[in-house]
């Protein structure tokens, strides 16, 4: 048995598919392929697959991935092939390969945000609050959170789990590119980042696009 | 591709995978290649069309056509309405992101009565008038299926084309006709005379309906060369017959998410108040060699892990051990499941439970109908107390704990004492449960027990009997509801308002799109579902249109009564309806298809007699 990474973009309108209905979209993908995966044992099997990091609603990705265990002899170049042709429009294969890192070694997400706003004016008034609030450290969000078992709001502060933030506006269109802190224990999506933002700001963007490069890990090296 | 406009609003909305599109085996194509864009229409949520076999089944079909392009389309839930209406986007086609205004077919499917202020609300949500006639273009025509258009006259005003019957062969054939009349130039009238006389279409506009005083219907005239009776469609042959080799794997859950393959249509039992029996007779099996290949074909191609045998009765298919023993060669190794809807429970034989024994348990159902022997020979239900609770028995034996029982109150000729043994039957179920010496110990029995109130349908026995009204519903579901003595017997109910509505709609008259254009406009839709159902707003639109529902529901027709349907020809005359009902209320049954034939007619439909067709 071998673990291999799955890697694939989540682009276009697949970007709406939830964490749950990817699980059982890749699941069913796998199934089709007719690849040799292991499957769990007991009551209902079904082949093992695990997401080092889901992705929120909502935000493309050039880079996710998916690990699954396969039976010995079945290679990465295989599963490529078979797999190829099953994922659904929006989740393109890119690469299969041995894992090399460990989930636990994820730390940020390189984000892209594209903000557009009626006019020039709008966006850059928005990019100067932006890098303003961002040097303050005094942006908090509100994260859906748990307390015992009722669901409730949290309030995180954000200022320590942003880095390399920079903006760029052309035309009326406001390009973002930020780190955030990823997987355990704070994991920040960008569009909470912006909705923090968005709060404290008059003008407001029509359109919003978020885009994940990579993940990152330690000392921002990519995370493979 | 969905425009910016549309992405940017999904944000906002619960489920914003029911408005994407883009799932694995979803068709897309070059619009600008084809000659006919066919907007198929669910009118209730993404879930629940998803997991209708006969929009995936037309589906496929239209797209196999290479000059056209079928896409689907859903009822918004009310969120994404009220984004889509803030914003200016109309109603769009899931496949492409266009709007369905511009689209040459847009069909619905009608599965029950209370979707058809969804219709209502698409077509405007589309940008499309709401009646036929204000429609004065060819395209779009609004064409509607499914098994309510055997009585079409409440939505007469709002279609242009009903497809009474199987919509396989009469799709293409109207697909090729508008394709026709599209080139030539036509009008939208002359398109529709055309249509007319292909068989399984029915123009509502070409028929002129008169009143008697007391509301009743006094003539029913074709005009504009359209037959005086419309005929149903029927498919001849299910091995023949087009069947989808794949399904498309929906992102999010619908409510059933599995492999489908139809066993045969039609039923061999003549129960009296079911109309799916009658309206899809005769019976036509699919050979178990060609099922097989099919739930072959859609297992590889969606990566389903279920199966799942799609007939009105299960048990009833003569080539089930067959398949069986087929689908097992293929489905264990692969760990695919198969489930078996409608298993009756009197031919519950032991050599079929121990292959189903094979399969996961998923829970074990019987369709008692009713409490009383005497009750089921009224309505014709031919299944035994003893048999059902040996079936019981068996299943309890077999490691069940669970089982789900079936009942209708309401019945044509029910007292109290038939009320009351429902409960009875039921805790003798239970009672089943505690006799079995292996019971898994410390494990109590669940019996759920659905108790539907009856409706009477056009085109069965009990067509002409009136339904009762809500308060005697209401007082019978008190009487079962003290009756049950134990917590190990769940009741469920249907709403009594909302079954009224059914009742009123599926005997209608045309004047009763007044009402549903009322409710509509007074912001009615999903009247199914418990959460947005507003009964009263149905009232106040019934004052407006000055329509009383207890004339629709309540009301004993005579059998010489001109029904709203009778230009309708299911292939069932209503001689032997009539029959049928006066043997209903004499108690006596009718055997069923098998035993011998009771010369209903439906076999004409297929030419030859009914035995050799399955
Ligand atoms: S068995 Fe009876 S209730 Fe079931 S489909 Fe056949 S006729 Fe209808
Ligand atoms: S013709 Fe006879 S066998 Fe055929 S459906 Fe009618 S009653 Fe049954």
């Amino acid at each position: 048995m071998n673990s291999l990474r799955i890697w694939f973009k989540k682009v276009g309108r697949a970007k709406y598919i939830s964490h749950l209905d990817l699980m059982r979209s890749m699941t069913k993908a796998i199934k089709r392929s007719g690849l040799k995966v292991w499957y769990t044992e007991g009551f209902n099997p079904h082949a093992y697959i695990v997401f080092p990091l889901p992705l929120s609603l909502g935000i493309e990705s050039e880079s996710e991935c998916v690990d699954i265990r396969v039976e010995d002899g079945v290679t990465p170049w295989e599963v490529k092939e078979k797999l190829f042709d099953q994922m659904p429009e929006g989740l393109d294969l890119i690469s299969v390969d041995e894992p090399f890192c460990n989930a636990k070694e994820i730390k940020y997400g390189r984000y892209v945000v594209t903000l557009d706003f009626e006019k020039e004016t709008d966006a850059k008034i928005f990019a100067e609050l932006s890098e303003k609030l961002v040097e303050e450290k005094s942006l908090v969000c509100e994260k859906k959170g748990k307390k015992g078992h009722k669901k409730v709001m949290k309030e995180v502060p954000l200022g320590e789990h942003i880095f390399n933030f920079s903006t760029e506006v052309k035309e009326n269109t406001l390009i973002i590119s930020v780190d955030l802190s990823a997987g355990n224990p704070v994991n920040i999506a960008p569009n909470l980042l912006i909705g923090a933002i968005e709060k404290e700001s008059r003008v407001l963007p029509l359109y919003k696009k978020f885009e994940k490069k990579c993940l990152l890990t330690e000392n921002f090296e990519i995370f493979r | 591709m969905l425009s910016k406009e549309i992405e940017n609003i999904l944000q906002y909305v619960q489920k914003p995978g029911r408005y994407t599109g883009g799932e694995f085996n979803s068709v897309i194509k070059d619009k600008n290649k084809v000659d006919i864009r066919y907007a198929f229409c669910f009118p209730d949520t993404y879930e629940i069309g998803m997991s209708h076999l006969g929009m995936k089944i037309l589906y496929s079909l239209v797209n196999e056509r290479k000059d056209s392009w079928c896409e689907r389309v859903f009822a918004p839930w009310t969120d994404m309405e009220e984004e889509m209406r803030k914003n200016n986007i109309p109603l769009y086609a899931l496949e492409s992101g266009d709007p369905i205004k511009d689209f040459d077919l847009i069909g619905f499917t009608m599965q029950y009565e209370l979707s058809y202020t969804n219709v209502l609300n698409m077509l405007d949500l589309a940008g499309i008038p709401i009646y036929a006639k204000e429609r004065k273009s060819l395209t779009p025509i609004i064409v509607a299926g499914g098994s309510c258009v055997c009585n079409a006259e409440p939505i007469a005003d709002f279609v242009d084309i009903t497809l009474p019957g199987e919509g396989e062969e009469v799709t293409n054939e109207l697909i090729d006709l508008l394709k026709e009349h599209k080139k030539k130039g036509s009008t939208k009238e002359e398109f529709l005379k055309a249509a007319a006389q292909l068989e399984g279409v029915y123009v509502p506009a070409f028929y002129d309906v008169s009143y008697n005083e007391d509301g009743t219907i006094k003539e029913i005239k074709s005009t504009n060369g359209a037959p005086e009776k419309v005929k149903k469609r029927v498919v001849k042959n299910l091995d023949t017959m087009f069947a989808p080799k794949e399904f498309i794997v929906p992102f999010i859950e619908p409510v059933h998410d599995r492999t489908v393959v139809e066993i045969f249509r039609g039923c061999i039992r003549g129960c009296r108040f079911c109309q799916a029996g009658f309206l899809y007779r005769p019976i036509r099996e699919k050979s178990p060699e060609v099922v097989n290949e099919q739930c072959k074909s859609i297992c590889e191609k969606t990566g389903y892990e279920e199966i799942s045998l799609c007939s009105l009765s299960t048990s009833d298919y003569t080539g089930l051990e067959d398949l069986l023993d087929r689908l097992f060669d293929w489905t264990l190794d692969k760990k695919i499941n198969i489930s078996l809807p409608s298993l009756r429970a009197d031919n519950f034989s032991s050599s079929i439970a121990e292959k189903l024994a094979k399969i996961r348990k998923s829970g074990l159902t019987f369709a008692a109908e009713a409490g009383t022997q005497r009750l089921r020979d009224v309505i014709n239900k031919n299944v035994t107390e003893e048999e059902i609770l040996s079936s019981s028995r068996k299943a309890f034996q077999r490691g069940w704990t669970g089982v789900k029982l079936y009942f209708m109150i309401g019945l044509p000729t029910e007292t109290d004492e038939d009320v009351q043994a429902i409960a009875e039957l039921s805790q003798n179920v239970v009672n089943e449960y505690y006799k079995n010496p292996d019971k898994p110990k410390g494990r109590g029995v669940n019996v759920n027990i659905s108790v539907a109130s009856f409706v009477p349908k056009p085109f069965t026995p009990f067509q002409w009997e009136a339904q009762d009204d809500m308060e005697t519903i209401e007082r019978k579901q008190k009487l079962l509801e003290d009756s049950v003595k134990t917590k190990k017997i769940n009741i469920g109910w249907n709403d009594s308002r909302m079954s009224m509505l059914e009742g009123v709609f599926a005997r209608g008259d045309r004047r009763l799109s007044q009402v549903i254009y009322n409710a509509y406009k007074l912001g009615c839709k999903f009247d199914s579902w418990d959460d947005q159902f507003d009964f009263d707003k149905w009232m106040t639109a019934f004052e407006q249109a000055g329509l009383d529902p207890k004339f629709y529901a309540n009301r004993k027709r005579s059998f010489d009564e001109i029904f709203p349907w009778d230009h309708m020809d299911y292939g069932i005359p209503k001689k032997f309806f009539e029959k049928e009902n006066q043997k209903a209320h004499e108690g006596v049954t009718t055997p069923n298809c098998r035993e011998k034939c009771n010369g209903c007619s439906a076999n004409k439909l297929c030419g030859g007699e009914c035995h050799e067709l399955s």
